[in-house]
């Protein structure tokens, strides 16, 4: 299978502090991706290297095999949407059109119009007063219609309501059902993302500490409770990611690839919002400046 | 590209091209009547008086509006450099909309060429039509009265203005670019343009071409001017009048064939001054002209068009400087951490309320056994209020009564008082040993005061115990099951007591301890007055238990 | 044409409950076979789920002989789920309401009822692999 983003040790540093750091991720293709973690882990950092925006401190990043930003054919192949939604407040949403068709070489005016009409936006309305919602949808609309092979999405939840998120994650979908394009979605919410996504990769303190497909690691991991325990006694194949104990029941939640076979456990299956917070809280303890031991899942 | 860059642009220039036609439609309206006057009257006049009339009415004629003119050229390319320059690039910064156009499918060098070949394209056709507009509707003015050289005339006509735009404007542009905001970027261009204007208009467009030199006789009509100082009288001609037209004269001075200046002593006899200046001045200018004439260091009119194409051409390629500076710039990495955050970052939100405990286990958890942690201990203290359960009549806890000899129910009422229990690290045997030891209890016990036990730890064995605060009481022994449970008896008005003590291993090299009361007969509901007391004791007792075991 | 739902707060997979859905309209009779079902366009237009989510329940469905795809055309229910007779649907309900008398009257509570019921369902059903 092909990889639409591959990164190898990529870094990207300002001064002292690294925004993102050995990075090493392997993103299949057909797959709507979720890029979770909090607020300055480097999300936009690692969107930015792959787009072009930005360039590595150290590492290399592929892009659909070809280096980001390299060239008009290669930003053809690549949508994006910044965060916040960037439009010219001064054009009208029908300029914006005939802007992409300028500017794209696979642009397709009759996507673009039939999606903006779709959507209920008045071609002559200016993008400095549209909603923030309907800002949203222009913006991936402009994205689509040049028909890329890959969308990037930078937080285009956040500001959103709820109606507004619902409804761009169902144009969102529709769109991967109809053309097949592979999405990376970087969010610090999980609720939102996990009825679309199928991949997920957490970022936390500008290291990436769990990569994989969601069906696959919500299979590999479990939450155990059972009377307290010391969790170094489990055996080796089964790691511990979260633990809390009162003074007599432990609770734990372990990666193991084998079945649960001790019955002293009750064994529960985990949601991804639980191993999302569990990944996050256990980033938080280890310390930025420690490299995730659990490694990368795939 | 080039359409997008004017999509954006439209606005710029509609405005532009406004003002340009409003500027048209004065001068259009103006400037005929002022061709009509000057023909009409100084290129008419006869007389030399006539003449200076009507050069002074012509030259006054529309006067504000000259004036105004004027400024509109001088100040034009500035404006163009920071209001077509200066956000050409910081405004896409400034919203962030860089992000949306260096994501589409022209390269940065491609957009970046696009938008500066257009503005500065556009700016120089607007200064230029506006020169052009201003030169024509001044020409006669020009030919009476202005001197083509000054330094401020000389850059609001004709081709130079041109020059000023492009600069201005990649001027702006590319400070724009560098400080990635738009006020920097202004203010820069401002400041900028002023800067290099005044240098070289100062220090450049003079030493362009080299000067020539004449020699010119003093006559009458030379204004003169004479300073009496130190060292005696000198004196100096005055350049505006030095009779060649539309020259630029740099210097003149009083020499004589061989260069030398009039010493003061010949100026003392050849001009006395008196108060008002020199009492002769006939005299004086001919006695000067027999042996000194004027030497003039001047550019001749020819020079004129020759340097208003040199400045054009140091402003354009000024211009092109600076576009190169932009496209170095262009491509280095541009959003740095300032640009990552937005303006108003969403706080992230709790996506589930949870309480999620993170208790740290203590470090030592130790299956050693001797040495005992503090946590645990203070850990069944803290929970000895809540580790203690109350049950009523009915409930009781389905499988937690261990299976054994069980003590007779009586007719009537069987309420469960209490259970307490505490876990804590030690041998199983020293508990048993400790907690069985009925004579020692008040040494570790603080709510027994006295105990006593009349024989060995034995079932039917009798002891009596005084608890603190209470007259004391005797108890039986039931049952015992060595190092696991040992049930006592308390008789109580109507009725009696039961408390059941029950010792089991956990893992991990602990204990528990658990103490079970059950009341049964007549008396029970009294009892329940006690019961909170007798529990808070109990909780105690098997916390120092524990405390007691972990110190053997 | 079958409309589906979702609910998050079950903790059922996603695809799994689509199928369960199709099952369900089969059994009620909402879905015969002819009809088509939605591509999986339009079920991610309405539901906001990962359209691969949707192609594995109708490959589930597929396996299972109850849906054909027909390229160009769409998915189409081919087949039909066994429905138990309703002469014995009858006389489970009067046997099972006879038990549940005496499970009562032998002072079990509904939630007791209900943890026996699962524990036996769960043994006599093997439940394949989630």
């Amino acid at each position: 299978m092909t990889a639409v983003i591959e990164t190898n040790g990529l870094g990207k540093q300002y001064g002292r502090t690294w925004a993102l750091r050995h990075c090493d991720l392997t993103i299949p293709e057909g797959k709507v991706v979720a890029l979770v973690g909090p607020n300055g882990a480097g999300k936009t950092t690692l969107l930015h290297l792959a787009v072009g925006l930005l360039a590595p401190t150290s590492g290399t990043i592929t892009v659909l095999g070809g280096r980001p930003g390299g060239g008009p054919a290669q930003l053809g192949r690549v949508g994006f949407v910044a965060q916040d939604t960037p439009a010219y407040a001064g054009l009208s949403v029908g300029k914006h059109l005939r802007m992409g068709g300028y500017l794209n070489a696979k642009w397709d005016q009759e996507l673009a119009e039939s999606r903006i009409g779709q959507l209920g936006l008045d071609p002559r309305q200016k993008a400095g007063s549209l909603s923030g919602g309907q800002r949203a949808q222009l913006a991936l609309t402009l994205a689509i219609a040049k028909q890329p092979e890959l969308l990037l999405l930078d937080e285009p939840l956040a500001s959103l309501d709820p109606l507004a998120r619902r409804e761009f994650l169902q144009g969102l979908m529709e769109i991967v059902a109809r053309h097949g394009v592979s999405v990376v979605l970087s969010s610090h919410l999980i609720a939102d993302l996990e009825r679309v996504c199928d991949y997920i990769v957490i970022i936390v303190a500008s290291q990436v500490r769990l990569a994989g497909e969601v069906s696959g690691l919500l299979a590999s991991h479990h939450r155990l409770s059972g009377p307290r325990r010391d969790p170094r006694t489990l055996p080796a194949s089964q790691h511990v990611i979260e633990e809390s104990h009162t003074d007599k029941q432990s609770t734990l939640l372990v990666r193991a690839n084998e079945p649960i076979l001790d019955p002293a456990w009750t064994v529960k299956r985990v949601t991804l919002d639980d191993l999302v917070l569990a990944y996050m809280s256990q980033a938080r303890d280890l310390g930025p400046a420690r490299r995730s031991a659990l490694g990368v899942v795939s | 590209m080039i359409r997008f860059a004017w999509l954006q642009f439209r606005m710029q220039a509609a405005i532009a091209a406004g003002a340009l036609a409003i500027v048209a439609v004065v001068l259009a309206v103006t400037g005929p009547s002022l061709v009509h006057l000057y023909d009409t009257t100084v290129a008419a006049c006869s007389s030399q008086h006539a003449c200076s009339d009507a050069t002074t009415t012509f030259t006054d004629t529309d006067g504000p509006l000259q004036v105004f003119l004027d400024f509109l050229v001088l100040l034009g390319p500035l404006l163009i450099g920071m209001f077509w320059g200066a956000p050409l690039v910081s405004r896409e910064f400034e919203t962030g909309t860089f992000r949306l156009a260096w994501t589409q499918g022209v390269s940065r060098s491609r957009w970046l060429a696009v938008k500066l070949g257009l503005g500065a394209l556009a700016s120089m056709l607007a200064a230029g039509l506006l020169s052009l507009m201003v030169t024509w509707w001044s020409s006669d003015l020009d030919l009476v009265s202005a001197d083509p050289f000054d330094p401020l005339g000389f850059g609001v006509r004709d081709l130079v203005p041109v020059g000023y735009a492009a600069f201005a404007f990649t001027l702006g542009a590319a400070a724009g670019l560098f400080f990635r905001r738009m006020l920097p970027a202004m203010l820069t261009a401002l400041a900028g343009y002023a800067a290099v204007r005044e240098i070289v208009t100062r220090w450049m467009r003079p030493y362009l071409f080299s000067p020539s030199r004449k020699s010119l006789p003093i006559t009458a009509a030379s204004p003169l001017s004479f300073k009496s100082g130190s060292t005696g009288i000198t004196v100096y001609e005055n350049t505006k009048g030095v009779s060649i037209p539309d020259a630029w004269i740099y210097s003149v001075k009083i020499a004589d064939n061989a260069g030398h200046a009039p010493t003061a002593s010949f100026l003392n006899r050849a001009c006395p001054l008196g108060n008002y200046g020199p009492l002769n001045p006939r005299d004086c200018s001919a006695r000067l002209a027999a042996r000194f004439h004027q030497l003039v260091t001047f550019q001749p009119a020819s020079r004129y068009w020759p340097l208003q194409w040199y400045e054009l051409a140091i402003f354009l390629g000024l211009a092109v400087v600076l576009g190169g500076l932009c496209f170095w710039w262009i491509r280095r990495p541009v959003s740095g951490p300032g640009h990552l955050t937005s303006r108003h970052e969403p706080r992230p939100p709790a996506s589930r309320a949870r309480a999620v405990e993170l208790t740290r286990l203590a470090p030592a958890i130790q299956s050693s056994r001797s040495g005992c942690h503090a946590a645990s201990v203070r850990e069944t203290i803290a929970t000895a209020g809540g580790a203690c359960r109350v049950q009523h009549a009915g409930a009781g806890l389905p499988g937690t009564w261990p299976a054994g000899p069980y003590p007779a129910r009586h007719q009537g009422t069987v309420m469960n008082l209490f259970e307490c229990e505490a876990t804590f690290e030690a041998d199983p045997d020293a508990v048993w040993k400790l907690w069985t030891d009925v004579a020692r209890w008040p040494e570790w016990d603080v709510s027994k005061e006295i105990a006593q036990l009349d024989g060995p730890f034995e079932a039917g064995v009798r002891g009596w115990a005084r608890q603190r605060g209470n007259l004391g009481g005797s108890f039986t022994i039931t049952a015992v099951d060595a190092l696991r449970r040992w049930v006592s008896e308390c008789p109580v008005p109507l009725g009696k007591v039961v408390f059941e003590h029950t010792l089991e291993p956990v893992a991990g090299g602990r204990v528990r301890v658990v103490k079970r009361a059950e009341v049964l007969g007549g008396a029970a509901p009294l009892l329940l007055l006690f019961a909170p007391r007798m529990r808070r004791d109990t909780a105690e007792s098997l916390a120092a238990l524990g405390r007691q075991a972990c110190h053997q | 044409m079958i409309e589906f739902q979702l609910d998050t707060a079950s903790g059922v997979a996603t695809y799994l409950q689509l199928v369960q859905q199709v099952h369900q309209a089969l059994r009620l009779g909402i879905l015969e076979p002819g009809d088509r079902l939605p591509t999986a366009q339009q079920v991610v237009a309405k539901l906001a789920i990962n359209p691969n989510t949707v192609l594995k329940a109708y490959r589930d469905l597929e396996r299972e002989g109850l849906v054909r795809p027909r390229p160009g055309q769409g998915t189409f229910i081919v087949g039909t789920l066994p429905r138990s007779d309703p002469a014995a649907q009858e006389q489970f309900l009067v046997s099972m309401t006879t038990w549940l008398r005496k499970a009562r009257a032998a002072g079990l509570g509904p939630d007791d009822i209900e943890a026996i019921y699962r524990t036996a369902v769960r043994n006599i059903f093997a439940e394949g692999a989630a």
